[in-house]
């Protein structure tokens, strides 16, 4: 993803510093300890084992592992420490790369297609390999995979094709094997492909977000490739032909520009919370496309330096509301 | 640059027929443009072009040179662009070849006139140290450090504000009157004569995609252009320059059309360039 672009003036240049001076402020709030020194003991909960400080990542083999706050750009403090027992720790710097886990949804483009097999990228070391037999054929029969499949797996996804697809296993070389068995992962039409740092999306329950309000689906990929697109039922197997016949009379199947309109916003918020370093999230996402239109933003507008300051001194606002919840219910 | 699926290229293609661009834009609007001078101390002029996600770098350096025997009044001015590796991979080594050439030649033609220097945006003339012995000769470089579209608006742009930046050293001149052959010229270190750049065109390229042209197109858009036409027009609203790229014919009223679509949002551009022009210069003088 490319960084966004804008001139700042001094006005905006100060809201912002002061808003990301409270996002730094809050953000160890909630382990209640703003800095690690040697010797510390941090509390950690139980969600990943990783630490990030200030764009730099501590993997600790401990039981616990708080994780939280966003990254603040390149460098900064490392905290090193050797305890005793279990406790290690490496530090490096924050990577951009995505780091896969079988079960992760991820969004690829199709770069190759191979026998019995197609590669895709996905922002890692390595192409991701999507096997014939690990898709479902065009007729939904389950059937051994023949010759005349192979030749035929152009018809199921091209080149530069996007798909989602569910990370199966790794290979021994380490690459990824994925699959995409059910009907809610395969080919991803109308819309556009935004790409972020991995590790702005964090795993959850849901990746596949479908806003009804906007009648738009939103995928976000484990690493870090957002789909934002036009919604589409969940797909019959026939529509596959349908949808190569309706692409080539076009003007009549553009989207509708009130959906268009949705996918612009949500897109644009998506690139502003990624250039702000923001964990992605839907209803970040969401509300922070309510706020652009609450407050009467135009789309492209939302690219612009005015609207990155707002939606940073928003976030801090929420933050501290938050912060300010939990102390208020002890 | 990354392949675009069959889906995305219609996406785009809908959204420039439905006036709503991927980011938000309509057709004719650019995307916020930063400009920085000074960038390179070394060079007698320079600046930096951001326009969204293409970043390019434009210097002038000024040095001594003698006349053509053909314009023994006129200086001489050189434009010539390189692409960088970092912009894209197929730009290492040699593959940037044919669009740096391309867009050196668009350059030119829009800002060196004719081939008998006539209509040059420059005026050449102000340049002339000593008729027939000495004059300036401008060498313009242009680099394309980051491209994501649109690199011949940018460039054009950028060697505008290149020029308004560039400082000419003043020279004195004293003739040795018993050999005709060369004077002796002497360069100050102190003095500089600015440039005047209200007369310097912009270049504002209209991408066709479908039936509809957009301004300042992104490198996905240009992927689904038919044919592009730059329109190099200067403050006044006069056209300075033209070339088309693309294999698909245009109709000739589609043509003018599309001018007439470049001279109303140029002036748009020029407007904020100038703006940005001043206020640079307000910064240096600080």
């Amino acid at each position: 993803m490319r960084d966004l672009h804008f001139p700042l003036n001094q006005t905006q240049r100060v809201r912002l510093e002061a808003a990301l001076h409270e996002l730094q402020t809050l953000a160890p709030a909630a382990a209640s300890a703003a800095s690690v020194t040697v010797a510390d003991s941090i509390p950690v909960n139980q969600e990943d084992n990783i630490l990030k400080i200030f764009g730099c990542v501590c993997v600790f083999r401990v039981q616990r592992a708080w994780c939280g706050g966003s990254r603040w750009g390149g460098g900064g403090d490392t905290v090193r420490r050797r305890g005793a027992g279990q406790q290690a720790c490496l530090c490096a710097d924050a990577p951009a790369r995505y780091k896969p886990e079988v079960g992760d949804i991820i969004v690829g483009r199709v770069i190759e297609i191979a026998p019995k097999r197609w590669r895709l990228e996905i922002n890692f070391t390595q192409d991701a390999v999507l096997m014939l037999s690990s898709m479902n054929l065009p007729d939904g029969i389950q059937r051994r995979r023949t010759a005349v499949d192979e030749l035929n797996m152009r018809s199921i996804f091209e080149e530069n094709d996007v798909v989602c697809a569910e990370v199966r296993g790794f290979q021994h070389d380490g690459s990824l094997h994925l699959q995409a068995r059910s009907q809610k992962y395969g080919k991803l039409q109308r819309g556009q492909l935004l790409t972020v740092p991995a590790y702005l999306v964090k795993r959850r329950k849901q990746h596949f977000h479908h806003l009804e309000q906007y009648d738009v689906d939103l995928i976000l990929g484990c690493n870090g490739f957002i789909w934002v697109g036009q919604h589409v039922l969940v797909r019959e197997n026939t529509e596959l032909k349908e949808d190569q016949h309706k692409l080539s009379d076009e003007v009549d199947t553009f989207t509708s520009i009130e959906t268009r309109k949705h996918i612009c916003r949500l897109a644009n918020a998506v690139r502003v919370l990624s250039a702000l370093g923001f964990i992605l999230t839907i209803e970040l996402i969401i509300q922070t496309a309510e706020a652009s239109l609450s407050s009467n933003v135009e789309i492209n507008a939302m690219l612009g330096a005015e609207f990155y300051v707002q939606t940073a001194e928003r976030e801090a606002r929420r933050r501290a509301d938050l912060v300010r919840k939990k102390n208020g219910a002890r | 640059m990354v392949g675009l699926s069959e889906g995305e290229k219609h996406f785009i293609r809908g959204g420039i027929a439905q006036d709503l661009r991927a980011d938000g834009r309509t057709r004719l609007q650019f995307r916020p443009v930063i400009v920085e001078t000074g960038v390179i101390p070394q060079a007698n002029g320079s600046a930096r072009v951001r326009l969204g996600a293409t970043e390019v770098i434009a210097s002038v350096k000024a040095e001594l040179g003698k006349p053509t025997v053909l314009h023994p009044d006129k200086g001489k001015v050189s434009i010539y662009v390189d692409c960088s590796p970092t912009a894209a991979p197929i730009f290492e080594g040699r593959g940037s070849e044919d669009l740096s050439a391309e867009l050196s030649v668009a350059l030119q033609r829009c800002l060196l006139g004719g081939k008998s220097g006539a209509g040059a945006a420059i005026d050449l003339s102000s340049l002339i140290v000593l008729e027939g012995k000495a004059c300036w000769d401008l060498y313009v470089d242009g680099l394309v450090v980051s491209s994501d579209g649109n690199l011949v608006d940018a460039l054009a742009a950028a060697i505008k504000v290149a020029l308004s930046d560039t400082g000419i050293p003043k020279v004195n001149v004293s003739l040795n009157a018993e050999t005709d052959g060369e004077p002796e010229v002497d360069v100050s270190d102190e003095e500089f004569l600015q440039f005047d750049t209200s007369s310097v065109p912009v270049i504002v390229t209209l991408t066709k995609v479908g039936k509809h042209y957009i301004v300042d197109a992104t490198s996905e858009e240009e992927s689904q252009m038919s044919s592009a036409l730059s329109v190099s027009v200067n403050r006044r609203g006069q056209i300075c320059g033209l070339t088309k790229r693309g294999g698909t014919g245009l109709d000739p009223t589609i043509i003018f059309d599309m001018i007439s679509v470049a001279k109303h949002v140029s002036q748009r551009f020029i407007s904020l360039l100038d703006s940005e022009i001043a206020a640079a210069e307000v910064v240096a003088d600080e």
